[in-house]
């Protein structure tokens, strides 16, 4: 079935069954890997895209609840709060393996785009995506570093 | 202490070839293998490879361009230790490793240095495409050091004579060979050719550790700007033209294999290609190709699967039995100092204990996958597997395709914590790839299959003792220890391997290390190897006795990050603090007087006390609900003492408040990286004690997926991280760090939920326990 779709700005049109989840649309039919499949059950956050704006775990969200929603994938980052999530990330070289971080820094972007200067608590709450290299310690040192870049 | 940087002239041999305008600068293996591939790109080489050397691994290439190419063998996992042997060669070579414009890195396309028919020592692996530890650098580091310093002096050469000034005047930066006098300089890309054909004299010394201007600054990862914006390519990303992409069912029931299946279905679904049953190859397992995982996923789903045999009665229950029976039992003699057994029975008191740890299993991020292409002649993998010399002996052994003909191919790895990822994914790739030649075929594991095919950390049980003196020093310690061991065929349980062997091969977790299964291995080598995996007790008590039982399971065992040691520090490090607490001896004190020993040799174990315990410090008065614990062992050489401070609510919710880390690992290579390490360590380690069991029910493993199985989270995280450099010494060799505190955590926490509640946990996970206290 054909879909329309908005991913960073741009129009798609894919022809997918309508139970494809978003994360394999934006994987297989548009090309884009930097969005990670690790358990397919919305459990630890490595599809983080935003839908409209908000933190959305793709892995099973059909395509046809997508609409005429904005997708963003971190393909598509570049505001200024985007920016500094992703300098931080390198100045503080968060990543280790790195599968996990792409939704991590969407996890990250989007707490800071609704609380721009979290506590730790807050931090908690809204990046609780599973890394298994252990980043956490950095992970939350970059968000801080990155509010403050990002009121600057 | 000295350190002999100065490869041994036999084993080392350093080649030259200019190619199409580079130079490339080639050396041997430790088993003398390598490859040729890439020095025979273009024609027109010109070689000054030693008499009688044929193969040699490229390690350098200095491009026309004024670029240089660090051949890297080591895959990375986020160890860093890619970036690091860039660092290695720009050390020599005066580059920035970190500008990705000038200075590139490729993979080196690794043949079978491990598989060349001989043992090779586990020094020799270091030269294998096996990742490795930060701390098990030095043959690494020396080569890549020389290779660097080699290519400099040529470089100096030719530019000398092309200034007609004495080499002596030159000096090298940013990919320039620079005469200060004139303010002349010469790019290394016009030199490469003219430095290609020079023979030196004697190669350079390389730079010793006072002398290092880039190895020991903290540097952060080449490929971390590529790791945040998304562009890094893991092996579930690669993408190949044509390619088909596999789902894998394989069986939910441990040992099972497929009954039945519906093929009608599946191929009649849009965008099949392919049902592969493997039943030739691997009872256990099934794939449907499709253009796209989806559709592949759809269809292996509809095919009615069914599967027969295994252990479908097993139980949790059933081995925990196992265990408790075998610690009834004399078991395997590991360690006998004294008699501890006369000791404990003429004592007064004697102190037990039974600790339990269950299975857990790797987890990483990125699931299974690999992707294999055929051509007719040669056969390709690609994945971010850890051993990729492992994945091409295990093709080579199911597909026959000779090992001069399959290519591996490097992706970023998603997550690596022991033996053998990406080597059965491999070899079931290449299988595929065969029955479709030409096609690239990308295979993708499901999470729950992915799990539930191990390997897993084993289940372990152990019965403690200790008695002690007038004065309330330990006097006997007696430790008799069951869990399954590694590697050993076959799995106990109703299901034999089949008369291939394959079966067990691709489900199982026998090839994770080649040099263990060489054929014509020893029993006492292979001892002797295994032999790694047993730090031996550090503490040293007048009467010393340790044994230990192998219980053979249908689960598939293997090393996980620390393995062995995450369940043996646990029990040993809680049991001498429930001894200390018992005849009111402070538990760090007791840790001085325990190693008082091996700290004669090695000067670190009390100098890790004393730096964590100024420095968190020891001894803080807190309120009931609060409490510290210590921990301490050394783990592959790096000797290391860890502080937790937690917190109970009268309820039981349980947070870390506080961790301490001290340690020596001799000199560091990346102070950053070493960092990360331990940070990501202790997390790791944390994870594996708060939440971590894999359970068996009806032959299934129970946790299959992050909804039972709970990596640790941002929330769990210690809320205050400390790790201290103080302790760290001039130098121990083989020390590594990516496991460092891994089995500290569970230790060092249990230990200071008892001082905060009097509770004393003696099994693993955390979560399972009720802390609540009044």
């Amino acid at each position: 079935m054909q879909y329309t779709l908005k991913v960073n700005g741009e129009t798609h049109e894919v022809d997918v069954d309508a139970d494809t989840p978003l994360l394999w649309v934006i994987r297989d039919s548009l090309g884009m890997t930097g969005t990670k499949f690790a358990c397919g059950i919305t459990m630890c956050g490595a599809c983080t895209v935003h839908v409209d704006g908000v933190a959305t775990r793709s892995c099973m969200y059909p395509i046809e609840e997508v609409g005429d929603q904005e997708i963003t994938t971190v393909e598509g980052l570049n505001t200024p709060v985007a920016d500094a999530v992703k300098n931080a990330w390198i100045e503080n070289d968060v990543p280790q393996c790195g599968y996990c971080q792409t939704g991590m820094v969407m996890a990250a972007t989007s707490l800071l785009n609704e609380i721009p200067e979290p506590t730790d608590e807050d931090i908690d709450q809204h990046v609780s995506n599973m890394c298994r290299c252990g980043t956490y310690a950095r992970v939350r040192k970059a968000i801080h570093e990155a509010a403050s870049a990002a009121k600057a | 202490m000295v350190i002999d940087t100065r490869i041994n002239r036999r084993q080392f041999v350093l080649g030259t070839a200019a190619v199409g305008g580079a130079m490339v600068l080639s050396s041997t293996a430790l088993a003398g293998r390598g490859l040729s591939s890439a020095s025979a790109q273009s024609g027109g080489t010109t070689s000054t490879l030693p008499e009688g050397v044929v193969e040699l691994t490229p390690r350098l290439r200095i491009n026309p361009d004024d670029s240089i190419t660090v051949y890297v063998t080591k895959p990375e996992a986020g160890q860093g230790t890619s970036t690091t042997m860039v660092v290695f060669v720009c050390e020599e070579l005066g580059s920035d490793p970190l500008d990705t414009e000038m200075v590139h890195l490729e993979w080196a396309d690794p043949q079978i240095d491990a598989a060349a028919g001989e043992n090779m020592p586990f020094q020799g692996q270091m030269d294998a495409f096996h990742t490795w530890f930060y701390g098990r650098a030095d043959y690494v580091r020396t080569v890549y050091q020389q290779v660097g310093a080699s290519a400099r002096e040529r470089l100096k050469l030719a530019g000398a004579e092309q200034l007609g000034v004495d080499a002596s005047e030159l000096r090298v930066e940013n990919n320039q060979v620079i005469h200060d006098a004139t303010g002349e300089s010469i790019g290394f890309g016009a030199l490469a050719a003219a430095a290609a054909a020079i023979t030196l004299d004697e190669e350079p010394a390389i730079h010793e550790p006072h002398e290092w201007v880039l190895i020991g600054k903290p540097h952060r990862k080449r490929e971390t700007p590529a790791k945040v914006s998304g562009e890094t390519i893991y092996g579930i990303d690669v993408t190949l033209p044509d390619m088909l992409i596999g789902a894998v069912a394989q069986t939910p029931i441990l040992g099972g294999s497929l009954k039945s299946f519906d093929i009608e279905t599946a191929m009649e679904m849009p965008g099949v290609e392919m049902v592969v049953p493997m039943a030739e190859f691997s009872p256990s397992s099934i794939v449907v190709l499709a253009d796209t995982y989806w559709h592949a996923r759809k269809a292996i789903e509809a095919m009615s699967l069914e599967w027969e045999g295994g252990a479908a009665d097993l139980n949790i229950e059933d081995i925990h039995a196992w265990h408790e029976e075998a610690l009834e039992q004399p078991g395997i003699l590991a360690e006998d100092v004294g008699d501890a057994l006369s000791v404990l029975e003429s004592a007064d008191q004697v102190f037990e204990a039974v600790y339990q740890t269950p299975y857990r299993m790797h987890a990483p991020m990125e699931p299974r996958n690999a992707t294999a292409l055929f051509d007719g002649d040669e056969l390709h993998i690609w994945n971010g597997g850890a051993s990729h010399d492992s994945a091409a002996s295990l093709a080579n052994r199911v597909t026959q395709i000779p090992l001069d003909k399959i290519r591996t191919h490097a992706a970023y790895v998603g997550g690596a914590y022991g033996p053998g990822r990406g080597t059965t994914d491999a070899g079931l790739a290449a299988l595929v790839a065969m029955q479709m030649p030409g096609r690239p075929v990308k295979l993708i594991w499901t999470r729950e299959d992915h799990s539930r095919t191990g390997m897993f950390d084993p289940f372990g049980m152990a019965k403690l003792q200790m008695s002690v003196d007038e004065e309330g020093w330990p006097s006997a310690f007696f430790v008799r220890k069951a869990n399954q061991k590694w590697y050993f065929p076959p799995p106990r349980g109703p299901e034999e391997a089949d008369s291939t062997g394959l079966r067990w091969i691709l489900t199982d977790t026998n090839l994770a290390n080649p040099t263990i299964h060489a054929p014509d291995i020893t029993p006492e080598k292979r001892e002797e190897l295994l032999g790694i995996y047993y730090d031996g007790l550090a503490y040293r008590v007048p009467n010393h006795r340790v044994e230990y039982h192998d219980i053979r399971t249908p689960l598939p065992v293997s090393a996980m990050r620390s393995p062995g040691l995450s369940s043996n520090v646990f029990m040993v490090e809680s049991f001498i603090d429930e001894v200390a607490h018992a005849v009111g001896k402070d538990p760090l004190e007791m840790r001085y007087w325990l190693l008082r020993e091996v700290n004669e040799r090695e000067p670190g174990w009390h100098k890790v006390l004393d730096v964590v315990a100024e420095k968190a410090p020891w001894g803080k008065t807190l309120p009931k609900g609060s409490g510290q614990g210590i921990a301490v062992c050394a783990e592959h050489g790096t000797i290391i003492a860890a502080i937790a401070e937690v917190t109970v609510t009268p309820e039981g919710k349980l947070t870390v408040d506080q961790v301490d880390v001290a340690f020596d690992a001799g000199y560091i290579l990346n102070p950053d990286g070493a960092r990360n390490q331990l940070e990501g360590s202790t997390l790791f380690g944390w994870s594996m004690a708060l939440n971590e069991e894999i359970t068996v029910q009806n032959g299934q493993v129970v946790e299959a997926n992050f909804d039972k199985y709970q990596i640790a989270r941002n929330i769990d995280a210690p809320r205050v991280f400390n790790v201290h450099f103080d302790a760290t010494s001039d130098y121990r060799p083989d020390a590594a760090l990516g496991e460092a505190t891994i089995p500290h955590m569970a230790a060092a926490v249990g230990n200071a939920i008892f001082a905060a509640t009097g509770k004393r946990i003696r099994s693993l996970p955390f979560r399972k326990h009720d802390l609540s206290w009044s």
